[in-house]
């Protein structure tokens, strides 16, 4: 708020019919609301933003370049966002609402500026401009809403992808509608795992229309691809450096559409929790591990996958409080993969239980012994463990795994 | 906000890569292909194929010899035009028959060299055995082999060994009969079975008792 007592806004309305209406009215009637800049377009809305000028921004819907990311970046700078949409354009402003903008007014041209001026103060009234959390889609309040799984590793091959996809497709046969979806921004593999052909990236075109507000569930079926009844897959992005086509509000975005396209999303993670941001200057800049941070906040159920030898058990213990710290309330689920006699010793899950319980306080480890000949099958011909080995003492235990999900 | 989605949307089926089937159509197409191709390349080669089978000769034989299934050998030959100057496989067993001239071995049989079976041997030819001392004929004597017949009078006492006499010439071996085989072995002589005009026989005969008998290779045939 600025020092006069008067809230100063930025008008990004790009030219709109209602703009000099408003521009006229607010000056007119010099209340509460105070016009710092016109901004022309995006880039100067975002340059304005930056610099701290003004507390809320009034974007218009025809305002070019418009996305999630962007309304997420004004947002994190402190501003409170109300869009404005021609008359009352019902498609446009749920496109508003779908990108993060929590207020949306339509601007009616016969009634002029100053009732368009009039219900922009009526909104301000109620959110406290200064406040972030009026940004954001409004969380569905009612409903049932399907669950996310989030399958995270330490750095390494633990076996992430692998559990993510097994677990997945046991999900999908207990006849629970599924959604397994590659979030690993450093080695996506679900594809590969899963032999799947297409090249185009599932995810990714899901999160740019989400990005561009026009993610819902039929959109959102239509980026997936189905492996069979019940069980579709959002394939990861085809080149580790193609990571920035997964920022994090609007893959937060996918993940609400996914909740109500399916009873479980199983979400393969990356290994990295470092919050990058805090060491860049340009706190506008994509994050790499956005996307895996994202996705473990969201998360209801994590599975944290380990490999059963010292290096990766050691990896997984000193990630285990980072995880829960960016899991949150999310339920943590230890899983030790490859659990074998080699780097453990004689009665490798003895030991293991008990130095879970003795470094991380974990008691409930779910044990994935290891079956080289299975796995190396189901990677010959792109296959879940299921799929070539039913009868692997590997997929029986997530089998039970998935069974447990389901029921709670 | 609705529900979980009741009727959930479609989603496109993923493009799964297949496990190699056995009845994938391309490899079916390609076996096809190669099989058509085999067939048709067979039967194109072999009707361009305008060889015939001739039989040959296994070794020397010299004109009289008859004819023995191991003497022929067949071979597959493009004649052309000529190719009714020689006898074929699928033609009269040439077995038997005798031929009026000598045929060097690998050649082709002439159909002009033969006689009828047994004709040469039973009308002008007699058969007689000479028996021939070690180092007395040649060492490459064989059936079918011309050989000149010469007799040395004395020349087994050791007293007054006379001027040699050409007792028949040109006499065909019809046989070699090794004394290994025959007289239990005592190695000193064999005996040859020679064809000799019917007008030398007692001349042969009778030069056998006059000494020791020599063959001598007739070349050239």
């Amino acid at each position: 708020m600025s020092p006069s007592g008067r809230v100063p806004i930025l008008l990004a309305l790009a030219g709109a019919p209602y703009e000099e209406p408003l521009l006229a009215a607010l000056g007119l009637a010099p209340g509460r609301l105070h016009v710092v800049r016109r901004c022309v377009d995006l880039t100067d809305l975002l340059a304005a933003a930056a610099a701290g000028t003004a507390t809320v921004a009034v974007v218009g819907s025809r305002l070019g370049r418009l996305d999630a990311d962007a309304v997420d970046r004004l947002g994190r700078t402190g501003l409170f966002v109300v869009g404005v949409t021609d008359g009352a354009d019902l498609v446009a402003s749920q496109q508003l609402r779908a990108i993060g903008i929590g207020t949306v007014l339509a601007a009616d041209a016969s009634s002029g500026g100053t009732a368009l001026a009039d219900s922009l103060a009526a909104a301000l009234e109620g959110a406290d401009p200064g406040e972030v959390v009026g940004n954001g889609e409004p969380e569905p309040s009612s409903g049932r809403l399907g669950r996310l799984l989030a399958v995270w590793g330490p750095i390494g091959a633990p076996g992430r992808s692998t559990v993510a996809t097994c677990v997945a497709d046991e999900l999908a046969r207990l006849q629970v509608e599924t959604v397994l979806a590659d979030a690993d921004t450093y080695g996506p593999s679900v594809a590969q795992l899963l032999g799947i052909r297409d090249e185009a990236s599932g995810l990714a075109a899901a999160v740019r229309e989400a990005n561009a507000g026009t993610l819902d569930v039929a959109a959102l079926a239509r980026c997936a691809r189905a492996l069979r009844p019940g069980l579709r897959v959002l394939t990861g992005v085809t080149r580790p450096d193609r990571w920035p086509e997964l920022p994090s509000p609007a893959l937060a975005s996918v993940w609400r559409t996914s909740r109500l396209l399916a009873v479980w999303t199983v979400v393969d993670c990356g290994f990295c929790l470092e919050q990058d941001e805090d060491l860049a200057y340009d706190t506008a800049a994509p994050l790499r591990n956005g996307a895996t941070l994202t996705s473990l906040a969201a998360a209801d159920v994590v599975l944290a996958v380990g490999s059963a030898d010292p290096v990766g058990f050691q990896r997984l213990v000193r990630g285990l409080p980072e995880l829960r710290a960016a899991a949150g309330s999310a339920q943590v689920r230890v899983v030790i993969n490859q659990v074998r006699r080699g780097p453990v010793g004689r009665n490798p899950e003895r030991r293991l239980v008990e130095s879970l319980e003795r470094y991380a306080g974990v008691t409930d480890p779910v044990f994935v012994l290891q079956d080289n000949q299975a796995a190396d099958r189901a990677m010959a011909v792109g296959r879940t463990l299921v799929e070539v080995a039913p009868g692997s003492s590997a997929r029986e235990v997530l089998a039970g795994l998935a069974a447990n999900l389901v029921s709670g | 906000m609705p529900d979980v989605a009741v009727v959930p949307p479609t989603s496109a089926p993923a493009n799964r890569q297949q496990r190699p089937r056995w009845r994938d159509t391309r490899l079916l197409l390609g076996v096809l292909l190669v099989m058509t191709s085999v067939v048709v390349g067979s039967r194109v080669v072999a009707a361009a194929d305008r060889t015939e089978q001739v039989w040959t000769v296994a070794h020397d034989l010299a004109a009289g010899s008859t004819l023995e299934g191991e003497d022929l050998l067949p071979r597959a030959v493009r004649l052309g035009s000529v190719g009714a100057n020689y006898l074929r496989v699928g033609d009269a067993d040439p077995v038997g028959s005798t031929l009026v001239r000598g045929v060097a071995a690998g050649d082709l049989l002439p159909v002009a060299a033969l006689q009828g079976p047994g004709a040469a041997a039973s009308s002008q030819q007699r058969q007689v055995t000479v028996p021939v001392g070690t180092f007395h004929y040649p060492n490459d004597l064989a059936r079918g082999r011309l050989v000149d017949v010469y007799v040395t009078p004395g020349g087994d006492t050791g007293s007054a060994v006379g001027v040699p006499e050409l007792l028949v010439p040109r006499a065909l071996v019809v046989s070699v009969e090794d004394a290994g085989t025959r007289f239990g072995g005592t190695g000193a002589s064999i005996g040859v079975v020679l064809a000799v005009p019917a007008a030398d026989v007692a001349a042969l005969v009778a030069g056998l008792h006059r000494g020791p008998v020599d063959l001598v290779r007739v070349a050239g045939e």
